[in-house]
Order: C-alpha cells, then sequence, then structure tokens
C-alpha cells in the first residue's frame, strides 16, 4: 500500500462503500509534487483499479491548496538520474523524454494514469490548483472547486507551454486557453465553472465533504455500468486525439529545459542558479504583474 | 489597400487593415497584401505578438447584430473567383497563416465585423472587442474553418452559427468564447497593448515551443485537414459549396 510510504500521497479510508480517497498531503508546501509524490499518487491509482470493490476514488488535497505543481527544488532535476542512462552534467534529450514521458506524460507516467483510470474519480480542489493542480482537475472525471480556489499554469509564461494543451483545448475552449496559456492568466473558481473546467463551486471548507457527496451517488451505479461508461469515455478522449497530445507534451517538455532566453527576457532557469528557486519565482512573479486580472473581463459601458 | 505596420508594444507590431470590405470582396491584391504582412511579422525574430486592427466596419453609429452582415458588403461565394478565395481560405490563405502564425495574434474588433473579419477572429489566438461590436457568420461568405470553430466555441454553438448564420453581438460572442474580453470603445488599444506586454514576457523560444504545441493540437482534431479539404474543393472549382 502507498499509505506506508515516505512520499506525501497515500490512501485513506471513507466510511462510505465502495469509495476509496487518495490524500495529497504535503500542505506546508502547498502540496508540491515531488517526483515520488507523482509516483506515489499513479501507485495508488493502479492500486484502486486493480480492486473490484472500488467503484469512485476522491482526490482530496490535505491544506488549503491542491497543488502548486513541481516542486521547484526538482524541476531543473527531475530528468538527471534516469535508470539506464548515464547521469551527464547536462540530461542528454533521450534523458528528458524519458522522465517527462515516465513520471508525467507517457504510459507509466501519472497523467496517463489519471485520464485512463476505469474508476470514476473526483477531485477535491481547492486554494491554488497551479500546473499539476490544473492538470489533476482537467484529467479528473468531476472536479469541485471550493470558492476560494484558482487555476492556472504560472510556469508557462516562463518557459512556454511544454504540457498537453489538447485536453485544455478541448474542455475550455481555445481563446479561453490562451488565457492560460499566453497571459498568464488565474482562474477564479467561478470563471473555472463558466470555462467548463471545473464541475461546480461549494463554499470554502466544503470540498472535501461535497466531493464525498458526490462519490456517494455515484457509487450506488452498478459496476458494469461504470465500467462501460468510462470506456465509452476513454474512447472518446482517444478519438479526439488527446493521446497523440500526450505524446506531444512528452517531447515539448523534454524541449522546453533546453530554450534559450534572449536579451531583456527573464531568464527563469539563470535565476534560479544564481539565487535559488525562491527567488526565482519571486523574481518572475514581479515580472508578469502587468496584465493580471484583467482578462475575462465584461464592460457593460 | 496598404497594410500598415506600426509598433504596439516592445515586441509586439499592430497591422492595420485600411479597408475590412475589400476582405470581404475577395479582394486578391489586399488578402495577400494582409497574408504576405502577417508572414513578414511571423518571420521576424523581434516580434512575439502581432495584432491585427482594422478589422471591422466602425461607420457613423454603431451597428446593429442585423445590419453587421451588409455593412462590409460581403461577395457570396459562388460568386466568387475561386482562385481569389484560396487567397484567403486555401492551405496557404490568410486564414491558415493566421492559424498556423508562429506569433501570438491578438484580433482587435471595433465595430461591424464582416465574415471575412470574423474569420480572422476566429482563427485569432485571442480577441478583444469593444461593446458595439457585432461578428458577421464567419461561415457566410468566409468558409471558415469548422473544426477551429469547434475548438473555439464548442461543437453546438459552431453548429449552429454555421447553420443559422446571422451576426452576433460582442455579449454573444464573448458568452460563446468567441471572444476573450469586451471593453468599452476607448479602453480597447489600452487592454490590447497591456495584453501584448504580457504575452511578451514569454520567452521567444517559449513562444515558438507553445505555438508548435498548439500547432500539434490543431492538426489532431482536423483544423488541417479542413484547410486541405477547401483547398482541395476550391481546386475542382468550387464544388464544396
Amino acid at each position: 500500500m502507498v499509505a506506508e510510504a515516505t512520499g506525501s500521497v497515500r490512501l485513506t479510508e471513507t466510511d462510505i462503500p465502495h469509495v476509496a480517497r487518495i490524500l495529497i498531503d504535503r500542505p506546508e508546501r502547498g502540496n508540491a509534487f515531488t517526483v515520488a509524490m507523482c509516483r506515489e499518487l499513479r501507485s495508488a491509482l493502479s492500486v484502486l483499479e486493480a480492486d473490484d470493490d472500488v467503484k469512485v476514488i476522491v482526490i482530496d488535497p490535505a491544506g488549503p491548496d491542491l497543488s502548486t505543481g513541481l516542486d521547484p527544488a526538482e524541476a531543473g532535476s527531475y530528468h538527471d538520474n534516469v535508470p539506464g542512462l548515464p547521469a551527464e552534467r547536462v540530461a542528454s534529450l533521450r534523458a528528458r523524454l524519458r522522465a517527462g514521458g515516465d513520471v508525467f506524460w507517457g504510459h507509466q507516467g501519472l497523467y496517463d494514469a489519471l485520464l485512463n483510470c476505469a474508476k470514476v474519480t473526483v477531485l477535491a480542489a481547492r486554494g491554488r490548483c497551479l500546473d499539476i493542480g490544473l492538470y489533476l482537475t482537467l484529467y479528473c472525471d468531476i472536479a469541485l472547486a471550493e470558492e476560494g480556489s484558482e487555476f492556472g499554469g504560472p510556469r508557462w509564461q516562463h518557459v512556454g507551454v511544454d504540457g498537453d494543451v489538447s485536453m485544455l483545448l478541448a474542455t475550455v475552449g481555445r481563446k479561453r486557453a490562451n488565457e492560460l496559456m499566453f497571459a498568464g492568466a488565474r482562474w477564479t473558481s467561478a470563471q473555472a465553472l463558466s470555462a467548463g473546467l471545473v464541475t461546480g463551486v461549494v463554499p470554502d471548507g466544503k470540498g472535501t465533504e461535497a466531493a464525498l457527496d458526490v462519490a456517494r451517488t455515484v457509487s450506488t451505479i452498478m459496476r458494469d455500468g461504470i465500467a462501460a461508461e468510462k470506456f465509452l469515455t476513454l474512447a472518446s478522449t482517444e478519438k479526439m486525439g488527446i493521446g497523440a497530445g500526450f505524446a506531444t507534451a512528452t517531447y515539448m517538455s523534454a524541449m522546453s529545459s533546453t530554450i534559450h532566453f534572449r536579451p531583456g527576457e527573464f531568464n527563469f532557469l539563470r535565476a534560479r542558479r544564481a539565487c535559488g528557486v525562491d527567488e526565482a519565482v519571486r523574481q518572475a512573479e514581479q515580472a508578469k504583474t502587468i496584465n493580471k486580472g484583467r482578462l475575462w473581463e465584461f464592460s457593460t459601458e | 489597400m496598404t497594410v500598415t505596420a506600426e509598433p504596439l508594444a516592445e515586441q509586439a507590431v499592430l497591422l492595420r487593415v485600411p479597408d475590412p470590405a475589400a476582405l470581404d470582396r475577395r479582394d486578391v491584391a489586399a488578402g495577400e497584401e494582409l497574408r504576405d504582412a502577417l508572414l513578414r511579422a511571423a518571420d521576424d525574430d523581434e516580434i512575439k505578438v502581432i495584432v491585427l486592427a482594422g478589422l471591422a466596419s466602425t461607420g457613423s453609429s454603431p451597428a446593429t447584430a442585423s445590419t453587421a452582415s451588409t455593412v462590409a458588403g460581403p461577395t457570396p461565394p459562388e460568386q466568387a473567383d475561386p482562385a481569389a478565395r484560396l487567397f484567403y481560405t486555401g492551405v496557404r490563405g490568410l486564414h491558415q497563416v493566421t492559424a498556423y502564425c508562429k506569433k501570438v495574434v491578438i484580433a482587435e474588433a471595433d465595430g461591424a465585423c464582416g465574415p471575412t473579419a470574423s474569420a480572422l477572429c476566429l482563427a485569432a489566438d485571442f480577441v478583444l472587442a469593444s461593446t458595439r461590436t457585432t461578428f458577421a457568420s464567419p461561415f457566410e461568405v468566409a468558409e471558415a474553418n469548422y473544426p477551429l470553430a469547434v475548438l473555439t466555441m464548442r461543437a453546438n454553438r459552431a453548429k449552429a452559427w454555421m447553420l443559422r448564420g446571422g451576426a452576433i453581438d460582442a455579449a454573444a460572442a464573448f458568452e460563446a468564447d468567441f471572444v476573450n474580453q469586451v471593453l468599452a470603445a476607448p479602453d480597447l488599444r489600452g487592454a490590447v497593448t497591456d495584453l501584448a506586454r504580457q504575452v511578451a514576457l514569454m520567452p521567444l523560444d517559449g513562444v515558438t515551443i507553445s505555438k508548435m504545441n498548439v500547432g500539434a493540437a490543431f492538426d489532431v482534431v482536423g483544423v488541417g485537414r479542413e484547410f486541405d479539404a477547401v483547398e482541395a474543393a476550391l481546386a475542382a472549382g468550387g464544388a464544396r459549396w
């Protein structure tokens, strides 16, 4: 069981028959994912998928945030030690491709496991739902957001959009997706609901309860019914090309770690090397405050 | 028609269309001129953001939704020369160049957008519009890319607009996710400039990666194949209509 692992993602019991809960438990760091946590979440999904008694999986964050993304301390190094490949000062392209696939976008990766999970997944989103938090929201079947939630991919502004965009475009529409991808927008829960990113919005502090309520309802569906509906859903996502989007994402994530910064551009990677991750993030955030909050605006003149 | 290019902000250029009605008349020279200006800007390593302005007919008073499609005087596709239509809707046409542009494209819409202007708004990455703006259906004469419309507005809205035709106002376009932002006309240019500056903060390599990523997603859902289909239909004499 994942519960005994040293990481911060673990299975917990619920008092609802056929409903399992996965707890993301690193609240002191905004539930920033380490690579180990990505693998733990993937393992937890596999364990539950193999359990015929489980119909619904609730993914629930401890603390005030769903996730602030990949732990910045590992963001530049997760491709440094790929099994079977030599450790080099600068990771090779094949190491970057392998790591991006194994951890996130490939058939062994977290997002593939979540998107293609045979059980119904219900997410309790709250607080910061950024980068990995945004993707968890996209790939869960049902996402309930607490009112104070915010959604975005802030890292994209520093390095480009290097993850899957197919599902984002299909879910929220191209123009709205561009706000997240190119303009550094962070959506409120109301905006996320309007865009179709989340299924519903609940009062702050009620996310877990609401997710479990939905899970209770879903759990009354017969097993074969759930299996059939999920299979049809997965067939549809394949036809929509989401799988191809994941393949592209593997490549793009490898390429984005090699980008060059031109004079005048904020060099996120250099800043991280020079003054540490936290300061680099702070500087990057300072550099992108021009238009924050201006999008999604409708004037009645 | 002379498309002017002027700096808007650092690494952002504004392309101004002086005669949007020429686009709806399927004026070949006008279409070529705008397409080539877009390609030049896209190939300029100092530019990350391209703003398309002057797409709408402003007139002396704001157009209403019911009259918007007549303001620009569009030529029905069956009356247009297929070769001229290729300059707009084929695989190397204006719409394709806009949709697959290597740089981020922002459409600024202020007034009555004819079908071709609406098609360009559809192809652009962002659309910012004034409250008085209306959008004629891009499917009426512009042979707009339906998969791209689905990806933008979702299938039911795109299908309804294609089948029903007619113009929608800025509020409806905003609700349909066709438009990112609707502002009072005097605030429009400022908002466009702010957005261009924000986008330009992304490293150029990041812009390139991002646009390639989005282009790959377009291809998966058939945006590119739709341009191919239009090209093939027009090459066969416009049988698509």
